[in-house]
Formats: structure tokens, sequence, C-alpha cells
């Protein structure tokens, strides 16, 4: 169908600093705001648009982000994600994050779009049987000098541990992204108690439950096998964020972190292969209800960035 | 006391006095308009076209993130019965399928037979053709039927693929169409109580929307994906855009394939170099098993396959370097034994010199055309380019021995005979489509876009700046479509078509970034 040309004969859009204007063609003079009320709100907007961005495709002005970056605060407060448990307690802490209680309301809102996600059903014991070898193999090569590494980040990694997303983003120890970290608290939080949900009703054991010669590198969680929370709440983090800025050139290492910290659970003999795949699978189907759920959070961590 | 009496030596700085430009300027750069009566030859060849009764609009598939689809100047240029989402259900779901009776998804089935016989790509192909009409019906019902996974597209986090949908094929709303909502004035209030009234607002112009995409008569269908490196999920993303028939395909993104994206441009035939690879397989955080890495190998068969006859147009990264993302890595130069049809765009800034970000020929993939976009500054031993209207550019930070050389800047004020030419620097961006309201690129400061009428508050958010090879690619992408729908590109052979777009086989010239997006070579 053909379109109207005549509008864009007689009206123009401008550029106008950070923001825009529509001005009758060929401009005449008295068109431009003159009053101060406009020229108040055009200011206003070239505030709230902000053109600065550290994403890719918007970086028109490197200066000013070099600047803003270099003024941002150590993170005062990087410590405190860390676990303060120690030993072999598999607790997840959520830090100074206040219980998200508007956002936990809205997911059980919507409850009826996420209580009977089709996650397949878990691999039958002479299957589950089958993926303990591979755990055999892993255990025996985190023991390794070559997998020392991981063995540390198996006992970060017990508990909530935000660095394993914030370093491939760039972001890890320095200031100014409060609220993306606080983002993925409330993912984490809201994915512990859909998790434990899922996991509550296929009731799968530890590996190390059905297979008693497995000898796990970590104690066996409290809950359940299937899924696996760790993969849910990392892949969501990852799933999460790619809708916040899906523009961030770091998106698939992020991705890959995540499924590092996933596997780690199987390296530590305490989750089957097939438990991190419906971890990622439950985070995929999920993420519709997050972006729901979190909007608003989401939109505070993204105007981080812009 | 006297006042202290010192301005710092770093006081002089940018003083961000930008010149205002017109928000279509790209279009004039390429040539689709050529003066202010909006004249365009090839706009004229697709009015023509479309008022004959077998018109068929050429047909986009955007392989992005999700579209906000109810942006005004997006009304009737998006797709929405075939718009999908691969983005939490595997096999896709439909986010607003059609419910007319009289709608059968299955007639936009165009190719009943998959692109090509390989294993995990014909299964594939089978299990989605399989699949989708049922899904279609079933994604036509509420929200909360059970065992269902809802669509991950909520406009709020779809500023990318507006920004795409917009600059390849937006409409102009013209005052009927729209209504705009004018805050009104809350008078002064006297000593006595009486009122002094504000003289109410009014706009300089409109109501209307007057923005429109490279080739406004093509229908956009989105096909929204994640970022997760999953190559199935891309697989079937494309695998979508070939059932449906697509005639452009566009790809302002990557494929994250762990073994063909490289550090570097240089290359060992078609492969990364061998030191590469050890490189990228020593810093990988998983095993990569088996079925992942056949996965992304028949996605590079595949994308290859279909691009013989689907153009491809794919970003080439901003990186500022040659290494180039893949598949743009893929183009080949026209006329090569191994011709295909993946379009690798650059970015071309608005002083006709590659934007500063704008990645490279690779050894063996030459960038295919270099299409309009907003620049990015450089300061390193290949390119000194500044923005030194910027108020954090201050002169003091920079050494005497190259910052004359970051070019004459112009502003408002400017005597500069030629702002264009005489700059080093661009500081016009891409205007696009933008999400409107809180979210986008660019944010509104009324939370909410829209009265309960549906009348606009803020115009100003439904746009936004937009830059990069993304920008590009969306200009490239249109222009193939506009020559599609003008008929001047025959639909259905990638090779071609690249051929065409970039007006020859001449080879491409990086630092002066040609051959340029033009619309009279086509």
């Amino acid at each position: 169908m053909a379109f109207n040309r005549t509008i864009l004969v007689e009206d123009w859009l401008l550029a106008e600093g950070d923001s825009f204007d529509l001005v009758k063609a060929p401009e005449p003079p008295e068109a431009m705001p003159e009053e101060p009320e406009e020229m108040a709100m055009a200011m206003a907007m070239v505030a709230a648009g902000g053109g600065a961005s550290s994403v890719f495709n918007r970086n028109r002005n490197r200066n000013r982000n070099r600047n803003r970056n270099r003024n941002r605060n150590r993170n005062r407060n990087r410590n405190r994600n860390r676990n303060r448990f120690d030993g072999g307690l598999d607790l997840d802490s959520f830090g100074d994050l206040l219980t998200p209680w508007r956002e936990i309301e809205r997911l059980h809102e919507v409850k009826a779009a996420w209580v009977d996600l089709p996650l397949p059903l878990p691999p039958s014991p002479t299957e589950l049987k089958i993926e303990t070898l591979e755990l055999f193999r892993k255990l025996r090569e985190l023991q390794t000098e070559a997998e020392r590494g991981r063995r540390e980040e198996i006992l970060i990694e017990q508990s909530l541990e935000l660095s394993g997303y914030l370093r491939p983003l760039g972001i890890d120890g320095i200031g100014g992204y409060d609220e993306t970290i606080t983002l993925f608290l409330m993912v984490s939080q809201i994915c512990e108690e859909v998790g434990l949900r899922y996991k509550s009703g296929y009731a799968v054991s530890r590996p190390s439950v059905l297979e008693p010669r497995l000898r796990t590198f970590l104690a066996n969680p409290a809950y359940e096998s299937y899924p696996s929370n760790h993969s849910f709440q990392s892949f969501s983090i990852a799933f999460t964020f790619s809708r916040v800025l899906p523009e961030h050139p770091a998106i698939a290492a992020l991705f890959r972190s995540s499924r590092r910290i996933a596997e780690n659970r199987e390296w530590a003999g305490i989750h089957y292969a097939s438990d991190t795949r419906a971890g990622h699978d439950l985070a995929r189907m999920f993420a519709p209800i997050m972006e729901l759920v979190l909007q608003e959070q989401m939109l505070r961590a993204r105007a981080e960035w812009l | 006391m006297t006042e202290l009496n010192y301005t710092p030596e770093d006081a002089d700085r940018g003083n961000a006095n930008y010149a205002s430009y017109h928000a279509l300027w790209h279009l004039f750069d390429i040539g689709v308009v050529t003066d202010l009566a909006f004249a365009s030859e090839a706009w004229d060849l697709a009015d023509e076209n479309c008022e004959k009764p077998d018109f068929k609009p050429t047909r986009v598939a955007l392989i992005d993130v999700s579209v906000a689809y109810e942006h005004p100047n997006l009304m009737g240029a998006i797709n929405t019965d075939l718009m999908i989402d691969f983005f939490s259900a595997r096999l896709g779901t439909f986010p607003r399928p059609n419910v007319a009776p009289a709608f059968n998804l299955a007639t936009s089935f165009l190719n009943g037979a998959a692109p090509m016989g390989i294993n995990p790509i014909a299964d594939l192909f089978l299990e989605l053709v399989a699949h989708l009409p049922g899904e279609y019906v079933a994604s036509a019902g509420p929200w909360n039927q059970p065992g269902r996974v809802l669509p991950t597209t909520s406009a709020t986090f779809s500023a990318h693929g507006t920004a795409m949908a917009g600059l390849i094929g937006a409409r102009p709303k013209t005052a009927p169409e729209v209504e705009f909502a004018i805050a009104s004035r809350i008078p002064l209030n006297k000593e006595d109580g009486s009122l002094i009234p504000l003289k109410q607002k009014t706009l300089s112009a409109g109501p209307c929307l007057p923005y429109a995409g490279v080739d406004p008569y093509c229908e956009i269908v989105p096909i929204s994906t994640s970022f997760d490196p999953d190559p199935e999920q891309l697989i079937l993303a494309m695998l979508y855009a070939w059932l449906i028939g697509a005639d452009v395909i566009v790809l302002a993104r990557d494929f994250p394939d762990p073994l063909r994206s490289g550090i570097t441009g240089r290359r060992d035939g078609n492969a990364l170099l061998p030191e590469e690879l050890k490189a990228i397989k020593g810093a990988y955080p998983c095993e990569l098993s088996q079925a992942e890495l056949a996965l992304w190998d028949a996605l590079h068969d595949l994308t290859l396959a279909m691009s013989q006859t689907i153009p491809i147009v794919c970003a080439s990264g901003n990186g500022s370097d040659n290494s180039m993302i893949y598949p743009a890595s893929m183009a080949t130069a026209p006329g090569a034994p191994d011709d295909n049809g993946i379009i690798a765009v650059g970015a071309r800034a608005a002083t006709r010199n590659r934007a500063g970000y704008s990645t490279t020929s690779t050894q063996t993939a030459p960038v295919s055309v270099y299409a309009p976009s907003g620049d990015g500054e450089r300061l390193d031993l290949a390119i000194h380019r500044m923005d030194t209207l910027d108020p954090d550019y201050r002169p003091h930070d920079h050494s005497v021995s190259y910052r004359d050389d970051l070019g004459v800047q112009y502003d408002g004020a400017s005597d500069v005979a030629n702002p264009v030419t005489d700059s080093t620097y661009a500081t016009q961006s891409i205007t696009s489509t933008d999400v409107p309201g809180l979210a986008g690129y660019n944010a509104s400061p009324y939370p909410y876009a829209t009265n309960k009428d549906g009348a606009l508050f803020d115009y100003r958010s439904y746009y936004c700046d937009f830059s990069g090879t993304s920008a590009a690619t969306a200009i490239a992408a249109g222009m193939l479509s506009l020559g599609m729908t003008s008929g001047k590109i025959v639909k259905g052979d990638g090779p071609s078509a690249k051929k065409q777009l970039r007006g020859g086989a001449a080879p491409t010239d990086d630092a002066n970034a040609t051959p340029a997006l033009r619309w009279s070579v086509l």
C-alpha cells in the first residue's frame, strides 16, 4: 500500500541535542520553542534522554562514559553478597536485599502462567545411573592440578556469589551498578521459591544417594535434585540480563559463565547433567514471567548502562 | 575579602552546542530521497508496483530481539500474524496470533521442504512444521492455560528490535491517524486567591509523525531470539524465515559459535588460525559436546545454503578492528567461486568516513557495503577522531602532538563552510523508532506514553538515537527490500542481490568506506 509522502514534506522531525523536535517545513523561525516552559521541558528531556551509553550501538560519547566510569567508586559493599557462613552449609544468602514483596506478590498473581511449565519428567533411575558414570569421571578429574581453580570456584559458589556474572559484564568490584546487582539478587530469590516447588514435585534423589560409591566433593543439600536450582538461578540471571541489555557485547560470555557455574555442581558430584539441563530449560521458559514480575527493577538496571 | 578569581586551566571544554539535523538525513545520503519535496524514484516505482493486483510486499525476516509492534510508525509495517518468538518456547510461540476464522497459518508456509537435507536440519524442520499450526491456535487462548510457555516479547525490552524495524520499514503517520495529548498548565495563584492563567502550550507542528523507513512498503516479520549461545534456537529461527518465504533476512547480531568467532581477522583458508582456535578452546569455560558442535556446523551450512536464495544482511560488528562478527565473516566477494548471499554491512558516518567503531574486512571476507550510521570516537595510531563538542572533551587532557588533528568541530554558531566535509567526527546519529515511555533508548519524562484514549503525551519518546553497524544493517536491509519492492532487484538470488546492492564487484576499500550504499547503482 502506498504511504502518505506529503506529510514528510510538510512537517520535519529534527534531532535536537539528545531529543527531537517536530517542526513545520520550511522551518519558520517562530516554530522553534520560544516560551520558557517549552524550553524547560525540552531541557528536561535532554537530561532524561541521556545520549551517553556504554552500550556499543550507542557509543556517541566515549568521553562521557570514560569519565563516568573513572568517577565511580570501588564498590564499598563488594563483599556484601558473599556467604557469611563457612563450612559445608549449602545456604543461599541474599545479602542486604530486602524481601522483594511487591515482586513476589506479582509472581503469585500470575502463578497459573508458571506453575505448570512443560518441563520434561526426570530420567528414569536406569538412565540416571548412566549419567552417574560421567560424575565419576568429573570427580576424578576435579582432584587433578588442572582443575584446582574449579575446586575453589565450587566452594565459593555454594552460596550465591555474583562475581561469576559481574565479571563477564565488566562490573565486578566497580561501583555504580547497584540496581543491576539488586536485580540479580531478586532473580535468584524468585528462582529459589519457584525451583523448590518444581523439585518437590519430582522428588529425585541426589546422585550419591542412588549410587553411594560416588564420593562427592560437597555434601548433599537438603532438597531434591531435579531440576538444579543453581542452574535455574544461574541461567535466569543470564536470560533476564539479556532482556535488560541485549546490546552488551559480552552476553554470550555471561551465558557461558552461567553454564560453568551450573555445571560445577555436576563436578562436585551433587547434580546430574539432566538436572543442569532442566534448570536451563526452566530458566528459559520462566523468562517471560521474570520480565513481567521484575519489569521495574529491570528498567532501573538498564538505566545504569545507558 | 576578595573572592577567589581564578579559572582552572582545564575549564576549557566542549560546549555541547550540537547543530540539529533532519531525522531522515540518511535517506538523502543513500539517494532514496533526492530533495525536500521528497522526490524519490524508488518510492515512485514502488507506488506503481503496489497498485498492481498481484503485488506482494517484500517480506523481511528480522531475527533480533522482540519489537514494540504497537509503535504508531510501525503499524502496517509489522506482520503481527506471523511474528514469532523463540526466546522461551523451544519450537516457537506466537505473541499475537490472528484470531480471524479465515486465517490459516499453513497458507503462509511458502516453502514446504527443508532447505537442505542434512540430518539435524531436516529433523528440526519437520518438528517445526508439525508443531506450529497447533501452537498458533493454542497461543490465541488465554495466558493462564496450563502447560504452556509464554513469549518473551514485552515491548518494554524491545528497544533494539524496534529501532531496527523502524529504519527498515516505518510508515509516516498523518494527523488523522494520531492524536496528541498536550498537558495543560496550572494557572498561577495570587495572594487574594484569584488566578493568572498561563497561555496553554501549543505544538509547533503536527499532530503527525513524519518518520519513514527506507522501504515503507515492506512487511517485517519479527523473529525474536535470546542471546543464549544455543545453536538449535538459531537454526529454528532461520528455518522459520525459510518456511514463511522471507525475501530478506536481517541479522544485526552474531551467532556465538565457539569455534567460528575469531579473535583477529587472520584466517587459514576459511577457518580461524590454529593458534587462535587453540587459545579459544583453552579458555572455553565449559566442555563442548560433540552434539552441540554438530549443531553449530549445521547452522553454518544452513546459513550458507539459505543465503543462495535469500540475501542475509549481517552487521559486520562494532569492534573497531578487523575480526568481524560471525556470520558476517562468511561474506564473500561478488564473483568469488564460492560466492554467497551473506552481506556484511559496515558503518559510514555522515562525514562519509568509516565510522570509528566499524569492523573492517577480514583476510578472507570483505565488508560488502557501507551504510550510514552514527560515528564513534577513536584515539589510537590508526585514527584520531574525537567529539570535541562533548562537554567531557578537555583540550588540555590531550597532547598538542595530535590535538590539532582531532579536526574541526561545528556547532550552531560555527562559520565552518561545510560542516559535513570539514569535520572528522560526525555528530549525527541515526534516528529511529523507539519504545515509548520510560523504556527504550530515549526515555520520556512521562512514564506512560499515551493516555487512556491512546493519545500521545510525548512524541519525542517515540524516537531515539541509534547507531552502530546495527543501524547500518537495518538501512542496508531496507534498501535491499526497496530494491525488490521497486522491481530493481530480483527476489530469490542472494549473490546477485549482494552484487547489485554494492553496485558491482569492485573491491571493498575500507579506508574510504566504499562501496557505499546508493540507490543510483541499483
